[in-house]
Formats: structure tokens, sequence, C-alpha cells
């Protein structure tokens, strides 16, 4: 990992060092009886989406166009919409048991994008020049967040299924973490679909073709199909509790492949011509 | 005969978490359902698997396996009804049949598709003949992938039946599962009747009126009308623009090659941090021209190569009669003038313009460093022999990009464990090294494409009209969308379209709608009527 390249960027240190101090309150917030450590954890959480917005307008303004381009720019996007969603969801179900892991995907993200440094701001190819661009990546990319956010909480069932909830981390009610994580598949659900229709309708502007059986198009019906079956099997007896969280973590492992394991396919290079121009 | 099967939502709601299990509850009636289950889909691959050892591939036996096995399955859920309905109508199978469709997409992805024979003999070896026995190499095509289409067709159709009819409750079921069965429909119609071939097209050159379908592995080209002539009148791409940068260099992991690490913005003055405690600033940037060459070197089809200065007429061996119009170092094309230029002095991509064959003849560039380039437009092989030149700098009425991007060197202060020492870093010339692995470069960056576009004429019967196509901005001629596909970098003026006729694309859209209005429904909008009503 090259941290030279940091010196330069402080805006963006300072952005994964507030998210790591969130996920470090979140963590206390755990053990602490007071709600005083949990609001500091959402504090460092909202000023580091503040960071996180500001690299991304700046990124925006630098290039010239959305800056969605590269898997740096996406990373770097994936953190924000991760600690949104988190947030949304910690006010809605009024909770802050799952911040630490939801900071600890935001802040991994910009750990990621560290390795991924983009040596120039590359321009984009006339393909990407459409309307269908913002949406078609703001959609999925909220909707692989709420898909993380449901495997974080899938893991808190699996790995913490006794958890004392302390005052910093109220848990409303009677909530159950499987009713958590399966809203929030139902929201990414309904992004996932966005995004394919999204996809396949401009590829059919771009290209000619609305499905070519392309690698990137393959596995992101695949990730369509895994979390419909994931909703079907919820209405099949024997497949909620356990069952049902880890296949939520397999089905983000799905999601993690699509986006991130693409060049790892045999036929990864054969994709590139249908992308060409 | 059974009775009729209670409506899956007619079972009652136990809250957020909203849930009517499939009504199988015992032990041994789920075991029974899963066995059904495990029989429809792997008959579903096996029949596919075997029919397809006599029928060919194609879309047409893909279509016609998927109807047949849904029709067969659907008929004989509605004559026995009972176990083997509740069975295939089930969220079960329908989990059952998500997943196997998510393998088998898995599975395309995995072994390669549509290549030769050979190619999985030489891959797979003794497990070839599996491969394409079981047509893993068109597996989108087999008919077993066919089956297991059939299956969620009759899954979508039968779940559909046992909640019929609409009502504002279910519209969001029956919007995706009816959206999703006119999809399929529509991938259906476009795999038997969609048409997809190319145009290939030339500025200024002869109008086509045909589409060229490109067919794997068919060396022989087949045409068919197009119902209209389509003629290029001007071939516009768009470069962004090119700059000359310092980039920085580091080993790659394995270490068998340099990686771009950072191209460093043009500032002048600004300190950027590099590896091992070690920094450096751009001074100065130079304009360190390289002189223009006073003689050119030109090789025709046959003979010895032949020199040429910029504005003489020479006659290659080959009888081609040549003259020499202009010289840039280093090509590049204004975005903004819509001009052949030079990004810089020095000769990083070398090109000589000329003009063949007297003065009617044509114009072109040649580029030093795309040798024997033949025209594709059919015109004669010449081949530019670039070598620097040793002349002093003289301009030589060479049209100029921007000051900033011309200057080929950068001084640099380089501080290294604390002692400063300043480097000239020059464009195509050895790099600096700062410490053991980091190596600093001057070169050009950007220049990629922005944007390409054809000036159309299109004449259908006595009509005319003109037209710009460009990427993302199709063009409907007749019953025909033309798209902008691809361009040639050596040759400016060739432009070439993507031609589709597919008549199933409305009926994917109209699906695509329904899904994307009807999965919301179904979530967000049913929960709340559910509620209301109770």
């Amino acid at each position: 990992v090259d941290l030279f390249l940091l010196a330069e960027h402080p805006l963006f240190t300072a952005t994964a060092a507030a998210y790591a101090a969130a996920f470090v309150f979140y963590v206390l917030a755990w053990k602490s009886a007071r709600p005083f450590m949990g609001r500091i954890a959402t504090a460092s959480t909202v000023a580091a989406m503040g960071g996180n917005a500001a690299l991304i307008v700046t990124r925006w303004l630098a290039a010239d166009r959305p800056p969605f381009k590269s898997l740096f720019e996406t990373m770097i996007f994936l953190a924000l919409c991760i600690a949104l969603v988190y947030l949304v969801m910690e006010r809605l179900y009024a909770t802050r048991a799952f911040g630490a892991l939801a900071t600890l995907g935001s802040a991994g993200a910009l750990f990621f994008a560290i390795a991924k440094w983009d040596a120039e701001l590359v321009t984009l190819p006339p393909a990407l020049q459409s309307g269908w661009f913002i949406p078609h990546v703001v959609v999925y990319f909220f909707g692989y967040a709420a898909l993380f956010f449901a495997t974080v909480v899938s893991a808190m069932q699996l790995f913490k299924p006794n958890f004392r909830l302390r005052a910093g981390t109220v848990l409303r009610g009677e909530m159950l973490l499987e009713d958590v994580s399966y809203h929030s598949i139902r929201f990414g659900f309904v992004l996932l679909t966005a995004g394919l229709v999204v996809g396949a309708v401009w590829a059919k502007g771009a290209w000619g073709d609305y499905w070519v059986w392309d690698p990137k198009e393959n596995w992101s019906l695949v990730t369509w199909l895994v979390y419909a079956a994931f909703l079907h099997l919820r209405h099949v007896k024997g497949w909620r509790g356990n069952r049902a969280a880890w296949l939520a973590i397999a089905g983000f492992a799905v999601v993690m492949f699509t986006y991130l394991g693409m060049e790892m396919l045999p036929t990864a290079a054969e994709s590139a011509h249908v992308y060409q121009g | 005969m059974q009775p009729e099967l209670p409506s899956p939502d007619a079972a009652p709601d136990t809250g957020a978490a909203a849930q009517f299990l499939d009504s199988s509850s015992g032990v041994g009636a789920r075991r029974r359902q899963a066995e059904i289950i495990a029989l429809a889909v792997g008959g579903a691959v096996a029949v596919g698997a075997v029919a397809q050892q006599w029928i060919p591939p194609g879309p047409v036996p893909l279509v016609a396996a998927s109807l047949l096995f849904a029709t067969a399955i659907i008929a004989s859920s509605l004559a026995f009804r009972g176990k083997l309905l509740e069975s295939l109508s089930s969220y079960r199978l329908a989990a059952a049949v998500l997943l196997s469709l998510s393998l088998a997409s898995v599975l395309g992805t995995l072994v390669l598709q549509g290549k030769p024979v050979s190619f999985y003999q030489g891959q797979y070896g003794a497990a070839a003949p599996l491969i394409l026995a079981l047509r893993l190499d068109d597996l989108f095509h087999s008919l077993w992938f066919g089956g297991l289409v059939g299956l969620m067709i009759s899954s979508l159709v039968l779940s559909a039946l046992r909640r019929w009819p609409i009502t504002r409750r279910n519209a969001g079921f029956f919007a995706v599962h009816i959206g999703l069965l006119i999809i399929l429909a529509g991938a259906g119609i476009s795999a038997v009747f969609a048409v997809k071939g190319r145009i290939h097209l030339r500025a200024g050159g002869a109008p086509a009126q045909s589409v060229v379908l490109a067919r794997d592995g068919e060396p022989n080209e087949l045409r068919i009308p197009l119902g209209a002539s389509v003629q290029l009148e001007k071939f516009d791409l768009d470069r962004y623009r090119e700059q000359l940068r310092v980039c920085l260099y580091r080993p790659s992991k394995n270490g068998d090659r340099y990686e771009l690490k950072v191209a460093f913005e043009n500032e002048i003055g600004a300190w950027h941090r590099l590896p091992g405690h070690a920094s450096f600033r751009i001074k100065e940037l130079l304009s360190d021209p390289v002189a223009p060459p006073a003689t050119h070197r030109l090789k025709g089809a046959t003979g010895e190569p032949v020199t040429i200065r910029v504005g003489e007429t020479v006659t290659l061996p080959d009888g081609l009669q040549v003259k020499a119009l202009r010289f840039l170092p280093h090509f590049t094309f204004d975005v903004e003038t819509k001009q052949a230029t030079t990004a810089s002095d020095s000769p990083i991509n070398p090109a000589l313009e000329v003009e063949i064959g007297g003065p009617a003849g044509m114009r072109r560039w040649l580029f030093a460093n795309v040798p024997g380039f033949s025209h594709a437009g059919g015109g004669p092989e010449l081949t530019y022999l670039f070598a620097p030149g040793n002349a002093p700098p003289a301009d030589a009425g060479v049209p100029r990009a921007p000051a900033e991007s011309r200057s080929s060197a950068a001084l640099l202060v380089i501080v290294e464990q604390g002692v400063a020492r300043e480097e000239l870093l020059r464009v195509g010339q050895q790099p600096v090294a700062v410490g053991e692995e980091t190596l600093l470069v001057y070169e050009p960056r950007g220049g990629d494409p922005k944007s390409f576009r054809s000036q159309l004429l299109v004449r259908t019967g006595t009509e005319e009209k003109r037209a710009v196509l460009a990427v993302n901005d199709p063009l409907s001629v007749g019953d025909w969308s033309l798209y902008q596909a691809n361009f040639d970098p050596q040759d400016p003026t060739y432009s070439g379209l993507e031609a589709v006729r597919d008549p199933g694309v409305p009926w994917v859209f109209a699906g695509f709608g329904l899904l994307f209005l009807g999965v919301p429904y179904a979530f967000y909008v049913r929960p709340r009527l559910r509620r209301k009503e109770d």
C-alpha cells in the first residue's frame, strides 16, 4: 500500500480516520451504560460523511464528470452510501448496535481505495456519457449499502445472539434482528431491480442489445436471483432464523464478487470488447 | 380430483414479519414436496441435456424447449392438482429454480462461451467431450438451460393462477410475475426474430444499402437489405486533450513490470511526496525542442526506401508518385480547432502528411509508429520510416498546441535524504530514479476518445434526411435501429455502425416497467393496504 500518496490528500485521510474513530466509539458504546458514547459515535459518523461528501464533490469538479468511473471512485462513493444507509437505520430502529460494523464497512471501503488509488483522473468514454450513468450507479450503490447493512445485522444475529443492549445502544421494542435484515434486503432488492432494469435499458441505447450475457451482467443477474430466492424462502418453513442469516451473508458475498471479482473470471477479457467505445 | 387450493394470501399475517408459509406443514408432506421439486428441477436439466444430443442448438430449439416444458408442467399440474400443483407453484420451487438459474449463470462465466471445439479440447483435455455434450460452451442456448427457463415459466404461471384474480392487495405480485413472463416472452421473440449486423461506412464513400450479418465462424458474410440507403457525409472523432505529465512508476506486486502510481499535475513549485522520505517539485517546464528531421524516408509496396523532403514530390520504385505535405513530430488531433497539430516538439508520434498520385489524388497521414499500415480503403501500401534529425531547431511552420502542453522537458528539484538536486526530465528519454524503486518519467497522458459521431444522409424511397448518429444516441431507419459502434484509430474516415431489428424489445421493456413498479408496490404499498384493511 502506497501510504506516501496520502500526504497530498489530507481530506481523504481525515475522512478515513473519522470513520475509524466512529467505529471505536460505537464499539465502546456497546459496553457503555450512558448514551454519551453513542452520541459521540454518531457525531463522528456525520463528520466522516461530511468529509466523504466533500471528497466526492471535489473529485466531481476536478474531473468534470460524475466520480463513479473507476474502482477507486466508486469505493469512496460506497463508503458514503454505507454510512448514509446506516444512519437512516439508526434513526429508524433507534439503535446504535449496528454502528460499529457499519462504520467498519465505510472505513474498510476507504482503506481498500488506498490500495486501488487512481494514478490520474481518467476520462469518461463515450458509452458512459449518458443520462443513465448517474441513476444506474447511484441506485446500485445504495442497494449494495442496504444489502451490506442486512449482512451486518445477520452477522450480529449469528454471532451475538444473546447480545445485551446497553443504554448507549438501545434497540427499540421487540424488533427481531431477522426482521431488520429482511427490511433492509427488501429495500436493497428494490434498488437491485431498478439498477438491473436501468442497466439493460441503457445497454440497449448504447450498444443495441439489452442483454448480451456479459460476465458483469450475468453476475448482477446472479445477485438478483439469489436475493429473489432469499425473499421466496422467507415463506418456506425452516428457512428463517440462522439459515436466513447465512443466506443473507452468502448473498452479499455474491454482491462483492460482482463488484470486485470480475477480473478473476476467464471470461472477463472477452467482456472488454462489449464495452468498447 | 383434489379441492381447489386456498390462496396463499388468505393465510393470516403475523405482523411486520408477514409470513404465509407453504401449506405443507407436516414433516412427511414437506419431504414429499422436496422430492417433487428435486424431481422437477433435476428432470428439467436431465431431459434438456439428453434431448440436446439429437437437437442442434439454436434460439428456436431453446424457445421451443422452454415452452414445451412449461406447457407440460402446467398441464400435468392442473390435471393432477393436489400435491403436484401445490409443489410446482410453491415458494420452495421458485427458490430452487432461482438458485438453479443463478448457478447456471455462474457456470456461464466460468467457461468461455462460443469458442471453437479445439479451444475446449486444449483447455480441458479429457473433460472436453463432457463440456461439449452438456453444451457448457454455449450454455445459454443449451436445452437444459431451456428446461430451467421452462420451469421458471411454469412456476410463474402456476403461482399466478393460485392467486387469481388480481386485487389491490396482490397487484404488486401480479405486476412482478406477469412482468417477468412478458420479459421472458420478449426475450424469446428477440432470440428467434432479432437480426443484428454491421454497416461499414467511409466518409465520402458509397452509400450502404444492406446490413452485414456477423456470425461467428462463418466465413461468408451474409447481407440483408436495410430498406434504405445510408451514406456517411462526415465522421467526427474527438479526443480528450493530451498533456505531458511527470509520472511516478513503481514496481508491480510481483515485480515483473513498472506500474503508473501517480501522474502529477503540471503545477510549478508545488512539492510532492515520494516514497522513502523523498520529495520533488517542478521548477520549470521547458520547451526542449528536438529538431525536425530535414529528410524523411518512405517505403512503397516493393523496392528500397526513398528519401523525401517536405514540399518535395518523389516517385517510388513501385511507380507511386508521392508528395510530402507536412510533418508533425507529436501528432494529435486538436478537439477545439478540429485540426491535426503537434502536442510537443518531441518525436513521440511522428506523422507525415502525403498526397498520393498527383494533385487530384488522395491525402493521408502516415504514422511512423504504425509501420506498414495498409489503408483499409484499399489505397496503396506506403510505410513512413522515421529517423530523428540532427539539424538545429527551426520553426518549420508547424501548427502548435498550447505552450504548456508543448513543453517537452520538466526541470525538477528532487530532495532525497535531505539532499536537493536538479534533474531534467525529457519526453521520450531515460527516466530519473529516486531511491531504489521509484522512477519519474515525463510522458503524454490522456488523449482517449471523447466522442465519435457519424453525419449521415439517409434515403428512404424518395425521402431524404440528414441525421447525426452518436454513441448513446441511436437512430431509427424503418424498422431498424442504428447504433454508433466503433471507429478505426488508424482510419479517420471509417465509421462502424451496429444495425439491430428486434421485435422483442417493446415486450421486454414493458415487462421491465411492470417489474420496476411491481417490486416496490409488493414491498411497500401492499403491507400498508393490508394494515389499513385489517
